[in-house]
């Protein structure tokens, strides 16, 4: 059941999505912690989150194409 | 008006430990200001504390920090505090910001129908990093400060007399100048890495209810 719960995530994005956000978090620091609601996170424990397309692996994948897209639009610059 | 806060600041885990340490600053600041603070801290941050001080002080202020979720916050050990449904009646008249995760999107909502004055806090997860060697000088973490500054600066703002919507657009100008340093060629690379988190957190902070209402 768990399995076919991370197949089914995965499917939500395309693997070039996936890859790309991976390649992002990958190059993170290994020496900081990102505390995300009520757990913490280093580095290796995001990157397996986005491997397998588990929550937390999914929510970091939404944030950083959120991210990607409002860069993409200027909304950096914006007020 | 009267000139008392109320601060929940739970200590159990890293995440707490780091906003237990940041509230001093705001703490400091509020007895400047001769307001009177109550402060419910690590133990103390428990639903029947929290609901018998709202009852007999009446605060007009109230700051909760703790793990959540869309319709309820925590404070000790993750045990809840306020739940939509439950007791948010008790925030009613009053002006609340809640550093907690994804509260805004439905108990912040339902806090305002029941009554309360103005709400601030975020529709998503509220993130904060910080480097490792920094976990027991929570107020030295270079990283840390990008997040947690203009976080407090919403009740900074407050606390100084302004307004709900003063005090959300200090809080999200100051927000979106560390991002902009974030993303500058004068930021570290570590910085450079964590800007889309604190990002969010702009994007996810909302003000709901009476934007003119202030607490002096």
């Amino acid at each position: 059941m768990k399995n076919k719960k991370v197949v089914k995530n995965n499917q939500k994005y395309s693997k070039v999505a996936r890859d790309l956000v991976y390649e992002r978090i990958f190059i993170l620091p290994n020496d900081y912690t990102l505390s995300i609601g009520a757990d913490e996170y280093d580095k290796e424990e995001l990157l397996k989150g986005i491997k397998e397309g588990n929550e937390i692996g999914n929510e970091i994948i939404d944030l950083q194409l959120d991210y990607l897209r409002d860069m993409a639009a200027g909304a950096f610059y914006n007020e | 008006m009267n000139r008392v806060i109320i601060i929940t600041r739970p200590f159990y885990d890293a995440a707490t430990k780091f906003l237990f340490h940041w509230c001093r600053l705001v703490i400091d600041e509020a007895k400047e200001k001769h307001f009177k603070i109550l402060d419910l801290k690590e133990d103390k941050a428990n639903k029947t504390v929290l609901e018998s001080y709202i009852k007999k002080h009446n605060p007009a202020l109230v700051f909760l920090n703790g793990h959540g979720g869309p319709n309820l916050i925590t404070g000790q050990n993750h045990k809840v505090l306020i739940e939509s449904g439950v007791n948010d009646h008790i925030l009613s008249k009053k002006i609340i910001y809640a550093r907690s995760c994804n509260i805004a999107s439905f108990l912040g909502p339902t806090s305002i129908k029941r009554g309360a004055r103005a709400f601030i806090g975020y529709t998503r997860k509220f993130y904060f990093a910080w480097a490792n060697i920094s976990t027991s000088r929570p107020l030295t973490d270079s990283m840390a400060t990008l997040f947690l500054n203009p976080s407090n600066m919403v009740m900074v703002a407050l606390i100084k007399g302004q307004s709900a919507q003063e005090a959300y657009d200090k809080s999200q100008k100051i927000m979106r100048e560390n991002h902009l340093h974030m993303i500058s060629s004068n930021a570290s690379f570590e910085e450079n890495q964590y800007a889309p988190f604190l990002w969010s957190n702009l994007k996810s902070q909302i003000l709901l209810g009476d934007k003119s209402a202030r607490i002096v």
